[in-house]
């Protein structure tokens, strides 16, 4: 095949592929896809600012809970806190140290180790 | 230039009657501009629809009306590259096929013998198509857009914004390519009579 062959055979195939007539609904299903994609354009642009601004507040009660939590922390170390409310709802007084090492030796155990951690106010006992 | 550089302009800053008017001017040009780039006459109106709703939505970006048509030759392009990597066309379409194409070409040549025309055409629109399925797409759409749309190179420097010798310097290698496809088809099928058939169909 020569290049004036290809050049004839393009030629042909212009005239045996000739322009589609379009469809007489093309225009109005274009409208149609045009105010589809403006609507979920519209409600995308809507869905992005209120998640900005939802985000925006989380944000801003994460730090507050933040700092509330850090002050009471500050004021009561975590397991403390956990101790008093289960004596609380359980309507018992809390007991202090000396207390539970009589108990531990009422009931027994003879070698109780005990590891006073005085920046957190807890007493950790081992029973050996 | 098909519409009025009003219209265009027009359309740029919202006139949707503008916009429907050069829609209604450009859209049979690019329907078969789509057509004869995916080669699926079913799925012409869908590409057509995604080419027309990009342009409603990119037209703010055009800076003139001047460079309106190329502009709409990109993004016809560029939603037929969609559409054919969507498709995966070329797998689907082997080179293998091409000595049945011309087989199918000679049984069109001799429906036009019998006075059937459109056997003919649809014989040399299959064997173009499985022709250019052996040079790469971009290089297929490039064949295309020159050598069956009409296109200058200068319009098709605008389309693909590359020089105009670096663009001659493709459709060179892809015309080369074609005419290979063209000779090992006819190789591989001595007793088809799709060379002679074509030649005589082209005089």
């Amino acid at each position: 095949m020569s290049d004036q062959e290809l050049d004839r055979l393009f030629a042909a195939y212009r005239d045996a592929v000739p322009d589609p007539e379009p469809s007489p609904a093309f225009l109005p299903k274009l409208w149609e896809a045009i105010e589809a994609r403006r609507t979920f354009r519209l409600r995308f642009q809507r869905a992005s600012r209120l998640l900005i601004t939802a985000s925006g507040a989380i944000w801003l009660a994460m730090a507050m809970v933040l700092i509330i939590e850090s002050t009471v922390s500050n004021s009561r170390p975590g397991p403390a806190i956990e101790y008093f409310l289960f004596h609380d709802l359980s309507n018992q007084k809390p007991v202090g140290r000396d207390v539970w090492k009589q108990l531990f030796a009422e009931a027994g155990f003879k070698n109780v180790a005990e590891d006073y951690l005085s920046f957190a106010r807890t007493a950790i006992f081992t029973i050996r | 230039m098909l519409v009025d550089f009003a219209d265009i302009e027009q359309a740029r800053s919202g006139d949707d009657a503008a916009f429907s008017r050069v829609v209604s001017a450009y859209r049979k040009r690019i329907f078969g501009t789509i057509g004869r780039l995916i080669g699926r006459a079913d799925d012409v109106e869908d590409v057509a629809q995604e080419v027309f709703l990009r342009l409603y939505y990119s037209l703010d970006q055009l800076r003139t009306p001047e460079v309106f048509e190329p502009w709409l030759y990109r993004l016809t392009v560029n939603a037929a590259y969609d559409y054919l990597r969507k498709q995966k066309r070329r797998s689907e379409r082997p080179m293998a096929d091409l000595s049945d194409q011309q087989v199918l070409l000679a049984d069109a040549a001799e429906g036009t013998r019998r006075g059937n025309e459109e056997r003919q055409k649809a014989g040399i629109a299959e064997l173009v198509q499985e022709l250019l399925a052996g040079v790469s797409e971009a290089d297929r759409m490039l064949l295309i857009l020159k050598e069956v749309e009409g296109l200058s190179l200068k319009e098709l420097e605008a389309i693909y914004r590359v020089r105009e010798n670096a663009l001659k310097v493709r459709l060179f290698r892809a015309r080369q390519r074609v005419i290979k496809a063209w000779s090992a088809a006819a190789r591989c099928a001595p007793g088809s009579r799709g060379g002679s058939v074509t030649k005589e169909k082209l005089s």
